[in-house]
């Protein structure tokens, strides 16, 4: 390894000397001009020698351990930015960086560099796939053919979260950003504003959401801005799970009715009641996103005819209290569902043992697996309740305590 | 009382170290040896192997020369699947952006300058490499993080489209070979 011919300390005893010469050259002879003169030479001797000055700060930058950003802000202070080639810069500090310090190479005869253009199609892709959704905006605008290679893929995004709480917050939250909106209780203009910034995201091209969850709390109507939101989606949602807590039926069906069918393959659902709940529900389980979807968590009460959940291989019913005419449908939805693969129930009240018996007629059981969540101050209950269960071909793989209040705000099990 | 048969048990890490070697002749003339867990990374050479029948006894006779890759370029890409032989096989590929590290080695052999890496994925997406193409896209894909569009232009050497739209005219307007 040998050391580079230039350096700082030449470049400066250079200058000396001209300042020196400047000086002596006035005294000698006189005159305003006679400065100004030398120094436009020097500075065409120096514009000369300049590619070799940037060769000089990019080796500088290597050996104090800069990345190239740091080098091209560097030179971006000292020399104008047409002077600066970014592909010559990133080949000499990969040059340096690999401990060739020889500075005279002469690129001229190098064939035509490749650029990101050169790449195939193929490649191209296979970049973009791998930048993160909240850079490939910036790039889209970098030229027409980017732009519609990125427009012709899907970003699926992890999670899109629409929390509308009654603290004194509400929080719009992507994986990558956060915005939250402060406010003394929901106020409308803060929840609109968080529905703006979503419906900003779920417009742009291309764009998918892993798991999209909208919260509101218990007592808080906004049926005006969500109706706004949903009439201004102008593409339909892309949405693998979807996860309503504590909305309204109208919103649950509005909202679905926007997202993809073939995607959707879990729906999560609890809801504040509102007047016409169960015709609502009606018009939801006909719809071929409900349809369509894998797993279904449900409140107890909302069952209704059987033949609305056969597609559905994983279910969660939540149950509150227990109704006679729930225990039809429950034990028929059990015996009868040939695509049930997961049957979690949650009792969020206290049953005695006489009537979870009533409930669940071990004959009639028909699910391969089945999670129960009871709560732990009621062990009695539950293990007669399993003595009965396991006279039968159920396989109860789980049975956990329970949380009352996290059961109560909807939570998801684990 | 039956007696089981005796078989020879042959540990993983003798196999390890009598790999079947392949020779592969670079665009340059550069020749290189590669053992088999690692050219089975290639699907074109792994491919081309199968089909030109070698097998363990005549692979180092007959090198199989690839002529879209340099020296330089099939050099890297040998140390990366000797390096990467064994490893498990990926996940099956998804649309999700996952948080990824690359891993130190890797990030050591892909500093290279950007004009290289490209040559190298073009001569990776020809190898047919999931692996290394994988590992190079990020590499590129992370040079883009936080970067303005005229930053972007800056790094990948594109032309905006008003320049694009006049080379296109002039190149358009120059008369051809024949004229």
């Amino acid at each position: 390894m040998h050391l580079p011919t230039t350096s700082f300390a030449g470049i400066r005893m250079f200058l000396k000397i001209l300042w020196m010469m400047c000086w002596n050259f006035e005294n000698n002879f006189g005159g305003r001009c006679t400065k100004r003169f030398l120094w436009t030479l020097a500075k065409k001797s120096l514009s000369a020698k300049k590619p070799h000055l940037i060769r000089l700060y990019i080796l500088v930058g290597v050996l104090r351990g800069q990345g190239i950003p740091d080098v091209y802000n560097t030179l971006k202070k000292t020399f104008k930015v047409e002077d600066i080639d970014y592909p010559d810069l990133d080949f000499w500090y990969h040059r340096f960086y690999s401990g060739d310090l020889d500075m005279s190479y002469d690129r001229s005869r190098d064939p035509k560099p490749l650029s990101f253009l050169d790449l195939d199609l193929e490649a191209a892709h296979s970049i973009l796939t791998k930048l993160p959704p909240q850079d490939r905006i910036p790039i889209r605008k970098v030229c027409k053919s980017i732009c519609i290679l990125i427009h012709s893929m899907r970003t699926i995004i992890d999670n899109v979260w629409l929390i509308v709480s009654l603290l004194n917050e509400t929080e719009t939250r992507f994986h990558w950003v956060s915005v939250k909106h402060v406010h003394d209780g929901p106020a409308r203009s803060d929840i609109k504003k968080a529905f703006d910034y979503l419906t900003f995201h779920l417009n742009l091209t291309g764009y998918g959401i892993d798991d999209f969850m909208l919260s509101f709390p218990l007592g808080v109507k906004c049926e005006t801005i969500f109706e706004e939101f949903i009439s201004s989606l102008q593409q339909p949602l892309h949405v693998r799970k979807i996860r309503f807590k504590l909305c309204t039926m109208s919103e649950i069906y509005l909202l679905l009715q926007h997202v993809k069918p073939l995607i959707l393959k879990e729906i999560q659902k609890s809801y504040q009641e509102g007047d016409d709940d169960l015709e609502i529900f009606d018009k939801i389980k006909v719809l071929k996103q409900w349809k369509l979807a894998d797993e279904l968590v449900l409140p107890g009460h909302l069952i209704g005819p059987v033949e609305h959940y056969f597609y559905f291989k994983k279910i969660t019913i939540e149950l509150r209290e227990l109704r006679p005419e729930d225990r039809h449908p429950i034990r028929q939805l059990l015996h009868e569902s040939t695509n049930l693969e997961h049957l979690r129930i949650i009792f969020h009240r206290r049953f005695t043992y006489k009537k979870l018996q009533d409930l669940f007629d071990a004959e009639e059981h028909g699910s391969r697996q089945m999670f129960l969540r009871i709560p732990a101050t009621h062990e009695h209950y539950l293990i007669t309740f399993l003595h009965a269960l396991l006279l039968t071909d159920i396989n109860v793989i789980r049975v956990k305590g329970w949380e009352p209040m996290r059961a109560h705000r909807g939570q998801r099990l684990p | 009382m039956s007696v089981e048969p005796e078989v020879p048990i042959v540990q993983v890490e003798e196999v390890r170290e009598n790999p079947v070697l392949y020779k592969i002749i670079s665009s340059d003339n550069h020749v290189f040896t590669i053992s088999e867990h690692a050219v089975k990374l290639s699907k074109t050479l792994w491919d081309l192997i199968t089909n030109l029948g070698l097998t363990a006894e005549n692979a180092l006779d007959n090198p199989i020369p690839v002529e879209n890759v340099n020296g330089k370029n099939m050099e890297t890409i040998v140390q990366f699947c000797e390096r990467h032989k064994y490893d498990e096989e990926e996940p099956e590929y998804t649309n999700y952006i996952r948080e990824f590290v690359l891993p130190e080695w890797d990030r050591q052999l892909l500093s290279i300058d950007n004009e290289e890496l490209f040559q190298l994925i073009l001569a990776t997406n020809y190898l047919d490499i999931q692996k290394l193409m994988d590992y190079c896209c990020r590499v590129i894909g992370d040079m883009a993080k936080d970067k303005t569009p005229e930053e972007l232009r800056i790094i990948y050497g594109i032309p905006t489209d008003a320049e694009d739209d006049a080379l296109e005219r002039s190149a358009s307007d120059s008369p051809g070979p024949s004229g």
